[in-house]
Parts: C-alpha cells; sequence; structure tokens
C-alpha cells in the first residue's frame, strides 16, 4: 500500500470501530468510556489492530481537541482541505475530518446512554450523577470543553481510541488540563477536593486500563523560557491523587528546577517515600542546556517531557524513534576477537512479565569482526583499546541501521488521523506526524549496560596487569566453561571493584565509554546530517544476561546486567550515596536523550517518617547537585518480595521499578523479579 | 606478615581487614567527596566506640573540617577528661551526649564507671553554648523507668535551653550475635514494648523537652 492507501485503510479501520466499539457508562464516578473489553466479543473483525503498526505510542498525541472539541477538529480539517494541496495531505485532512465526526458520533453514543440511563432512575443522587454526564458528554459531542470535567473527559476519550486495548503516554497533563482547573477554581463550579476526587477517578481508570510496561506516563511541572515555574495546584494535586490511589499507574514524573514551589518539592518527596519507584525526576538544570547545545529551539528545549519510557521527547512537538545496543554483548565479542564461545546452554526468557511466553533472544551484533587478541596484548591499554575498535564497529553498524530505518519509516508511514489531528501543525498542514510534520524529530540511541562493561574491563585491568593474579588465557577459558570448576578464578575477578562504590577507577573507566558513546553517536549522526540523542539507557538486560555468556567480572551466564547507567545488581555494597557518587562522574549531560539513574534502596533503613523525607530530600537535592539528568528511587524489603515470589495472591499491592515504568512485583517473569531483588543496595 | 599475604591472597574475600588506615588530610578528602548529600542540615557525625579515645586526630579533625566548612557533629559518651572535651568543643558545631541514668552506684554496676564525671562534662557541654542532642539509651534495670527517667529529666531542666532534643534509644538484641561471635558471655536485657516507649517520650515533652526518633 502506499501512503495514500494506508491512510484511507486506517481511516476505515477506525470508523468501523467507533461504530461498533463498547459505550460505557459507569455505576459510579463521572468518566465515560470502556477501559478494557474482550476484542472478540464486541467488534470482531472491525478492531483496527493495525493500528499500532503506525504509532509506538511512545510520544505525547497532541490536544487541539481540547481547544476546539472533537467538532471543532473535524471542521478545521474540512476548512484546510484546500484544492490545491499534495494528494497525501489532503487525504490526511480527509481522513481526519472524518475520523473527528466519527469521535463526535461516539460521544453522542455515550450522551445518550447517559439520558437513558437517567429516564429510567428514581435515585435523586444517581440523578444528578447521570444527569452531569449527560450534559458534559454532550457538550464535548457537539462543541469544545468548557469545564474540567469536560475537559477531562474529552481527553480520556481521545487517549483510549488513540490506544484502544493498549495504552500510551499522556505527556505534560497538568499544563493542558491547567486552564480548565483555574477557570472551575475561580468561578466555584470545582474544589481542590472535588478535583482530587476527579484525578483519582481519572487515575484509577489508568490502572484498569492496564499495568507495568503501558507508556502511562504523566510529566508534572516545568517552566517557561523566560523561566516562570509552570507547577501549579493541578501538578501538585496529581501527586496527592497518585499518594492516594497508591498503585502502579500512571508514572508520575516531575521536571525539577530552581524556581520550583517548596510544597511540590516536598509533596514528590512523600510520594517518593512511598517506595513504589514513583515520583521520578527529571532535572531542567541539566537537561535544558543540553538540548539547547545539541541544537534543539530554545522553546522546544522549555518544553521536554518524557516519553512512554524515559527517553526525552518534546512534548506534543515531536515523535520518537529508537533503537538499543547490547554493549555487554559487544564486550564479549571484543574479548574473544569477535568469535565468542556457544552459549552453555538456550536462552530463553520471557519479556518483562510472567504472562508473556518465554523465548529466544538473539543480539543485532555481528559476529566474526576482529578487533585483535586480547591473549596478546601485553597492557591493559591495549586491551582498552581493543574494545573501543569492537564497539566503534557495531556501534556505527547499528547507528546506519536505526538512521536507515528512520529514513524508510519517513518515506512508508503513516500516523493514524487521530493522532494527525490532535497536533496543531498537522492538523493544519495535513502533513504526517511522522514524516516532517512535527517540528522536532527524536531519533535516540540506547547504550546498554556500560558499568557491567566498565567492572569487566576493571576486573581484566586488576588481575591480569596490576595485580598479576591470572592470566588473561585462563580468564578466557574459565569464563567460556561458565566458571565451571573455576570458582576460585571467578570469586578473584568477582572482588575487583566494581561501579557503584564510589572508587575512582572503575567509576572514570565507565565515565570514558559513557563519553565514546556519546562521540560515536554525534559523529553517525553529524554523518547523516541529522542530530541522534544519546541516552545511556538499557532495557532488555534480563534477555541480554540470557544471550551473553559469563563475563570477566565474575558474572555467570544468566547472572543480572547492569540496567541503564546504574551499578550491575548486587555489586553496589557501599551504600546509596556511594552510587550516586559513581553515577556522578559520568558527564550525564551528554546524554540528553536521557540518562536514568534508577537506586534502589532498603526499607530496613529508610521508614515513613520525617527522617525518611530528609533522606530522600537528599538525595535528590546531592542527584541535582551531581548534575543526574533524572533520579528514579524506589524503596523495597527484599524479605517480603520472596514472600510475595511463594504467595503472589496476598502481595497484589507490591510495585516496584522496572526499566521505566512502575509495575506490580507478582505480574514480573521470575528473572525480572530476581534483577529487581538483586538490585538492592547493600548499606555500606 | 603471614596474616597479611593470607587476607591479600583470599580470592573470596573471606579474610579481610575491616577498617582503614587515614591521615586526617586523606579522611576529609573522603568525607568531602559525600558534601553534596549533606545539604543544610547535615554534616560529619564523630562517633565510635569512643572518639575522644583518639583526642589529637579528632582535634586535627575537627579543625580541617571546620576549615572546609563541614558541619560537625560529637558523639560522646562523655567519659574523657574535661581538658578534653574543652580542647574540642570549640571546634565542634554540635554535641550528641549520651546519658544513663543519675544513680551513681547503678551506672557503675551496669557500664563499669561511675557517673560523676561525665555529669560534670555535660553540665560544661550544656553552658559553653553549644547545641546539645540528648541520648538516653533505655535499659530495664538500669534506667527504663520512671523514677531513674524523672532524675535525668531533673538534671536536665536547669539546661533546657541547650538540651535542643532528647532520643530515647531502647535496648535491643541486635548484638548479642556479636558476642557469640567473639566468644563472650552476653548479658540479656528485656526488650521493651513499643507503648512504654511511647509513654516515656511523652514525659519529657510534659518536661518541656523536644523529642525525636
Amino acid at each position: 500500500m502506499d501512503s495514500i492507501e494506508t491512510t484511507r485503510f486506517l481511516k476505515q479501520d477506525m470508523l468501523r470501530f467507533l461504530k461498533e466499539a463498547p459505550v460505557v457508562i459507569p455505576k459510579e464516578g463521572t468518566i465515560a468510556g470502556f477501559t478494557l473489553f474482550d476484542p472478540e466479543k464486541i467488534c470482531p473483525p472491525t478492531l483496527p489492530r493495525d493500528m499500532h503498526l503506525y504509532d509506538n505510542l511512545h510520544f505525547s498525541m497532541g490536544t487541539t481537541f481540547l481547544s476546539y472539541g472533537f467538532a471543532g477538529v473535524a471542521e478545521r480539517a474540512k476548512n484546510a482541505m484546500k484544492e490545491n494541496l499534495p494528494k497525501e495531505r489532503y487525504e490526511n485532512l480527509c481522513a481526519i475530518a472524518e475520523v473527528y465526526q466519527g469521535i463526535c458520533e461516539f460521544v453522542k453514543k455515550h450522551a445518550e446512554e447517559a439520558l437513558r440511563l437517567l429516564e429510567i432512575t428514581k435515585e435523586n443522587e444517581e440523578c444528578e450523577r447521570l444527569s452531569n454526564m449527560h450534559r458534559d458528554l454532550r457538550q464535548i459531542a457537539l462543541g469544545k470543553p468548557e469545564s474540567l470535567h469536560q475537559a477531562v473527559q474529552a481527553y480520556y476519550f481521545a487517549w483510549k481510541l488513540r490506544g484502544i486495548l493498549n495504552t500510551s503516554t499522556m505527556g505534560r497533563l497538568d499544563q493542558y488540563l491547567y486552564p480548565f482547573y483555574e477557570a472551575d477554581i475561580a468561578n466555584g463550579t470545582e474544589t481542590p477536593e472535588s478535583v482530587l476526587e476527579l484525578l483519582c477517578e481519572l487515575w484509577e481508570l489508568a490502572n484498569q486500563s492496564g499495568s507495568g510496561d503501558t507508556l502511562m506516563n504523566v510529566m508534572l511541572g516545568g517552566q517557561t523560557p523566560e523561566g516562570k515555574d509552570l507547577t501549579n495546584d493541578l501538578s501538585l494535586l496529581m501527586l496527592q491523587a497518585t499518594r492516594i490511589v497508591a498503585k502502579a499507574e500512571p508514572h508520575v514524573n516531575y521536571r525539577y528546577h530552581k524556581g520550583c514551589r517548596k510544597d511540590f518539592l516536598e509533596e514528590a518527596a512523600k510520594v517518593q517515600l512511598l517506595g513504589v519507584a514513583q515520583a521520578t525526576m527529571y532535572n531542567d538544570e541539566v537537561l535544558i542546556p543540553a538540548l539547547i547545545e545539541a541544537g534543539i529551539p530554545k522553546e522546544h528545549a522549555y518544553n521536554y517531557t518524557n516519553d512512554g519510557c524515559t527517553e526525552i521527547i518534546i512534548d506534543q512537538k515531536s515523535t520518537i524513534f529508537f533503537d538499543k545496543f547490547d554493549i555487554v554483548k559487544c564486550f564479549e565479542l571484543a574479548f574473544f576477537n569477535g568469535n565468542p564461545p556457544p552459549l552453555p546452554g538456550k536462552a530463553e526468557v520471557g519479556y518483562w512479565n510472567k504472562y508473556l511466553p518465554a523465548g529466544e533472544w538473539t543480539t543485532t551484533l555481528e559476529t566474526g569482526f576482529v578487533s585483535g587478541d586480547m591473549t596478546k596484548m601485553t597492557t591493559f591499554e591495549e586491551c582498552y583499546e581493543a574494545f573501543k575498535v569492537q564497539f566503534r564497529y557495531q556501534m556505527m553498524r547499528v547507528l546506519n541501521g536505526l538512521i536507515e530505518n528512520y529514513k524508510r519509516i519517513c518515506r512508508e508511514n503513516v500516523a493514524p488521523a487521530l493522532l494527525n489531528g490532535s497536533f496543531e501543525e498537522t492538523l493544519s498542514t495535513g502533513m504526517d506526524c511522522h514524516r516532517d510534520g512535527l517540528p522536532v524529530q527524536c531519533l535516540t540511541m540506547f547504550a546498554g549496560s556500560i558499568p557491567t562493561v566498565a567492572d569487566c574491563l576493571y576486573a581484566i585491568r586488576e588481575t591480569v596487569f596490576e595485580k598479576k593474579l591470572l592470566t588473561m588465557e585462563e580468564i578466557q577459558t574459565a569464563v567460556a566453561a561458565n566458571f565451571e570448576g573455576c570458582e576460585v578464578i571467578r570469586q578473584q575477578l568477582l572482588h575487583a571493584p566494581k561501579f557503584g562504590n564510589d572508587i575512582d577507577s572503575v567509576d572514570f573507566l565507565a565515565a570514558d565509554i559513557a563519553n565514546l558513546f556519546c562521540d560515536l553517536v554525534k559523529e553517525a549522526g553529524k554523518a547523516h546530517g541529522i542530530v541522534i540523542w544519546p541516552a545511556l539507557l538499557g532495557y532488555l538486560f534480563v534477555q541480554e544476561a540470557h544471550f551473553t555468556g559469563a563475563t570477566p567480572d565474575g558474572r555467570r551466564w544468566k547472572d543480572p546486567i547492569a540496567e541503564h547507567y546504574s551499578p550491575t545488581p548486587g555489586r553496589a555494597v557501599n551504600g546509596p550515596t556511594a552510587v550516586m557518587c559513581s553515577c556522578g562522574k559520568a558527564s550525564l549531560k551528554r546524554a540528553f536523550g536521557t540518562a536514568p539513574v534508577q537506586i534502589s534502596l532498603s526499607r530496613s533503613v529508610l521508614k515513613q517518617d520525617e527522617q525518611g523525607l530528609t533522606v530522600i530530600k537528599s538525595l535528590t537535592d546531592a542527584a541535582v547537585e551531581k548534575e543526574f539528568v533524572m533520579l528514579n528511587i524506589g524503596i523495597y524489603d527484599v524479605d517480603v518480595m520472596k514472600k510475595a515470589q511463594e504467595h503472589p495472591e496476598q502481595y497484589e499491592d507490591i510495585i516496584v521499578r522496572v526499566w521505566g515504568y512502575s509495575a506490580r512485583f507478582i505480574d514480573l517473569s521470575s528473572e525480572m523479579q530476581e534483577h529487581v531483588m538483586a538490585r538492592v543496595i547493600a548499606n555500606g | 606478615m603471614k596474616e597479611a599475604l593470607a587476607v591479600e591472597r583470599c580470592p573470596s574475600q573471606a579474610l579481610k581487614v575491616t577498617g582503614e588506615r587515614h591521615t586526617p588530610q586523606r579522611l576529609v578528602e573522603i568525607l568531602e567527596r559525600d558534601r553534596d548529600f549533606y545539604g543544610e542540615t547535615g554534616g560529619v557525625t564523630f562517633s565510635g566506640g569512643e572518639p575522644t579515645d583518639q583526642v589529637e586526630f579528632l582535634e586535627e579533625m575537627l579543625k580541617l573540617c571546620r576549615e572546609k566548612k563541614l558541619h560537625t557533629a560529637l558523639d560522646t559518651c562523655g567519659y574523657a577528661s574535661p581538658a578534653v572535651y574543652e580542647r574540642l568543643l570549640p571546634l565542634c558545631d554540635l554535641v550528641l551526649f549520651d546519658i544513663k541514668g543519675m544513680d551513681e552506684e547503678k551506672h557503675q554496676t551496669y557500664t563499669g564507671c561511675g557517673n560523676t564525671g561525665i555529669l560534670q562534662n555535660f553540665q560544661s557541654t550544656a553552658v559553653s553554648g553549644k547545641p546539645l542532642w540528648v541520648r538516653i539509651p533505655l535499659i530495664v534495670g538500669l534506667n527504663a523507668n520512671r523514677k531513674d527517667l524523672e532524675a535525668i529529666a531533673d538534671f536536665l531542666k536547669p539546661y533546657r535551653e541547650a538540651v535542643k532534643q532528647i532520643t530515647l534509644i531502647p535496648y535491643h538484641s541486635f548484638g548479642n550475635g556479636k558476642y557469640k561471635t567473639l566468644n563472650l558471655k552476653a548479658e540479656y536485657f528485656p526488650e521493651l514494648k513499643d507503648e512504654t516507649v511511647n509513654e516515656f517520650e511523652m514525659y519529657f515533652q510534659q518536661r518541656g523537652f523536644t523529642v525525636r526518633r
């Protein structure tokens, strides 16, 4: 199909779905619309399953429907359909007009259903509830939202229709809704208490829509280019809703800057102290200058948010495409001069949760590239250089692949009409948000588990070249045997200094690798005339641990590797301040794509009291001083987690951080559970 | 030498030297690495054991911390000569002082020394102008009763302005494993109920003191 055919196909798919989709007026609450439904029962085969081939759901949608209403968007699209437009853009606008008109009809059905229920109800309180719902639904079916309730309802419909049975990021929701909040508070329609109730309802609906890797991120706060604090009362209420609902969704994040409201920062610390790995801090003081330096225009840099995971995007002004790099595998390739030994067994492992079947995972890196025989090298510098040669070769392959893929997407992909209609730019031009329709491109490259590679290199440096305890051949033989029969060697390697313990030698090695990664990303981008956003991120760390064999840091096959720029689980033994000191030695701001630092603290040392709050604030302040891009704090009780493994039904409320989101511990695959438990930092 | 070599060579670090030797200058460098975490209310606490047992080193450390503008706290049991406190108090910003009880005989029985000197050191600390946090370990038999705590409160009363807070530290048996490891005979004391500790905390609050956990 060409792009016009695809646009029409997606449009028809969506229109069919809008006719068949379930109409839900809840028995309690005020927000209408479906959460989940069985697609086989409701509308086979009209469910637009293919829609999400063209929308990775990671970037925030626009909110034109809040400004103009669904009908207003349809009208604008029609008015923009000029005869002299290129065909593709004409078709896009046509699709927007029809789909948004379809959404009006869909909303109208909800209004009619609310009226039907109202007519048969006798109870006064229920009458009032249904009457209000009917009024609000009718308003947004025909016109634009005029109250906070109507804005929330319209947003919910659009967000659910974008994802249907999937979910997507919610972006800077406090900013989208604040004008409505402000007006309703001023005219007495709402109070902070009634708004808090509404937000709790919205948060509960989010949890009913899914849990875990749902991409349901909300970013709170921020500032204008003039430095005006954008943290508002709604931002604060959203944090309070998070504390009250205390479930995994949505994943709440906030933007720190020096002018942030103190009560907001206090509330964020209280949410963090709950231990559910929210709210995640993103640092304006580092990110905004870094984005500007990378060439992102100032007004867009100030409008950054995180996507469905932890990558940086520009809110409503960019999509995002990304690829990962298996850096631990890359090290293995270098260590064995391009030809690592076969794995000890089959590398089958699940994705992140226990519901998806386990499968075999393989690397995208190429075997066979010769970077140098480390057994013949006489200095550590030679070995490190060999790694760099392999690193460069593999990185350039993957980066070129990312760029080629991106160009292909720009040629071939079309976004669904709902999405294109939601952005001001694409609504007015008919361009596609994937193909230059939005002002900023986010093409992001993930580095993978740099700290584990640093651990490996440093173990070689110390045991072979400094203390001369082992030869390279001995290490290669032991590693190839998965350390079977070589426990003494493994212990010697294991006890070489590890990243995350505030030891300069290994920490600065990791920092150097991070720098090298950013250099390679910049070089590749420059060669193609495009900005590639470097991200010190790794998300398939459980999988990579399974398709990479044992490594010279003392790690056996399948043992955990680091996630993002955080220590290899189990290796940080000097407490959280040491972890943060280690991370702070890298120039994290170079990784403006994101540089997640996720620390997992033990509940035994951080209680939910005044002292605990002081510690949280102190860690956050230190992260800002150390120029972190981002900080996520989780607080866990490993003993409780072990009990949860045996009796999951009794521990449904334990929520933990995975790679870029919170999830229920009991939903995780066993491998991911082990990784999370191993991650909890020992106290020095 | 053989022991040192054994520690050096032990691959799994089952044999390990705990503790490191540092010069004051080197130790201050290490302390400064965590400066970002101290904020406005944090700093360096010199504790132990009993830090005043190493008065020369401690004095040097306090001077260096002052030069580096690091807030310092001295955590002491009070059992040192008055001259030691005269040297150290001007150099520290906060004093954490243990008071175990007012009864000289009981103090001797449970700690191996009397409390007269300790209480005198407390008094001079209290009038020195340095903020004081008083820590009272609660041990059944020694002081975990209303009468002994009243006596402590009466003693502290004239120094209420200097005493910024009181912390009651209920006895716990976490250390008993260590006695066994060291082949020492442990003495076992009953643990206190939360309600009892809360009651004692309320008593000190009623006497006009700020109590913190």
